[in-house]
């Protein structure tokens, strides 16, 4: 992470820019978070203050809120905290199993290990979340394409793709529960610049 | 939104999250059926050869005496193991796909 853009940000998507500047190699799920954290705040406190220029807000957004730079790196910080605290303890650790000895010892190993249960239940339960998707995905769909002519067709397309937001920040919590896989923790704005 | 790859991505999720839900449940409705299958079989086998009465007269299909039961049981243990790791496998794969196509990237 480099500190060499001092210059401040002079609008939103210059702010939101510099965030994924700085941002960048950490875990895609975590960028995504943080923009549209930073986004969201932006924008609110934009819309809070109309009679002021945008740049001006950003002036003193930049020192409440804080810089870019300051922002990734308390996000990067909490993150790695989090995943310490969340990840499942390790089986080696655990005493008690001697899984290190041997080939036969590793195999059934397997059996202290949280994830594989928990993949074990994804693996059951994913029936019934696919069916649950695929049924909305190709309902909304065809009723979205059949309704373009009517005047509704496109607020129930847009209230659609809200709902896929939805649904994917439902099976990102599912999955990063079951599979340990660092997913998503806010809804994706509508409208993510940068 | 319309040009935004996410939303497609994330529709594309959806629309693969069925058939991809139907094979991991049949892999593991089968896999464990088949393993817990093969252990009880094993044992209802030793109990009959052993002259235990069991209360209905049930045939496993398994044959080869104690040795074919016990074969059968190791059989059904290492299915189930192998059960285990396969889901744990198959849920890293879940958790990359669904990171490809439901996060920014």
């Amino acid at each position: 992470m480099t500190v060499t853009d001092s210059t401040p940000p002079r609008s939103i998507d210059d702010y939101l820019k510099a965030l994924r500047r700085a941002l960048n190699g950490a875990d895609p799920a975590l960028i995504q978070d943080a923009l549209s954290d930073a986004e969201a705040h932006l924008r609110a406190e934009c819309s809070a203050r109309p009679d002021q220029s945008e740049e001006s807000i950003l002036r003193t957004i930049t020192d409440s809120y804080g810089s870019p730079e300051h922002v990734a790196a308390a996000y990067l910080e909490t993150d790695q905290a989090a995943q310490k605290v969340l990840s499942p303890p390790r089986v080696s650790s655990a005493g008690g199993a001697d899984n290190s000895s041997g080939i036969r010892g590793r195999f059934f190993a397997v059996y202290g290990d949280v994830r594989s249960w928990t993949s074990l239940m994804f693996m059951l339960l994913s029936l019934f979340t696919g069916i649950l998707y695929f049924t909305v995905a190709v309902t909304g769909l065809t009723l979205s394409l059949g309704l373009m002519i009517l005047i509704i067709g496109i607020p129930f397309f847009v209230g659609f793709i809200g709902l896929t937001r939805v649904l994917s920040l439902v099976e990102g919590r599912l999955v990063e529960a079951m599979t340990g896989e660092r997913m998503p923790r806010r809804v994706k704005p509508a409208h993510t610049g940068g | 939104m319309l040009r935004d790859l996410r939303t497609w991505s994330t529709l594309g999720y959806q629309l693969l999250s069925l058939p991809l839900g139907v094979i991991y449940f049949s892999i593991a409705v089968t896999l464990s059926a088949f393993g817990f299958g093969l252990i009880g079989g094993g044992v209802v086998n030793l109990l009959q050869s052993f002259g235990v009465e069991l209360p209905m007269n049930v045939s496993t299909g398994i044959e080869g005496g104690v040795i074919g039961a016990v074969a059968a049981m190791v059989l059904g243990v290492i299915m189930l193991t192998a059960l285990m790791h396969l889901a744990r496998a198959i849920g890293r794969l879940q958790g990359k796909i669904a990171k490809r196509l439901l996060v920014e990237g």
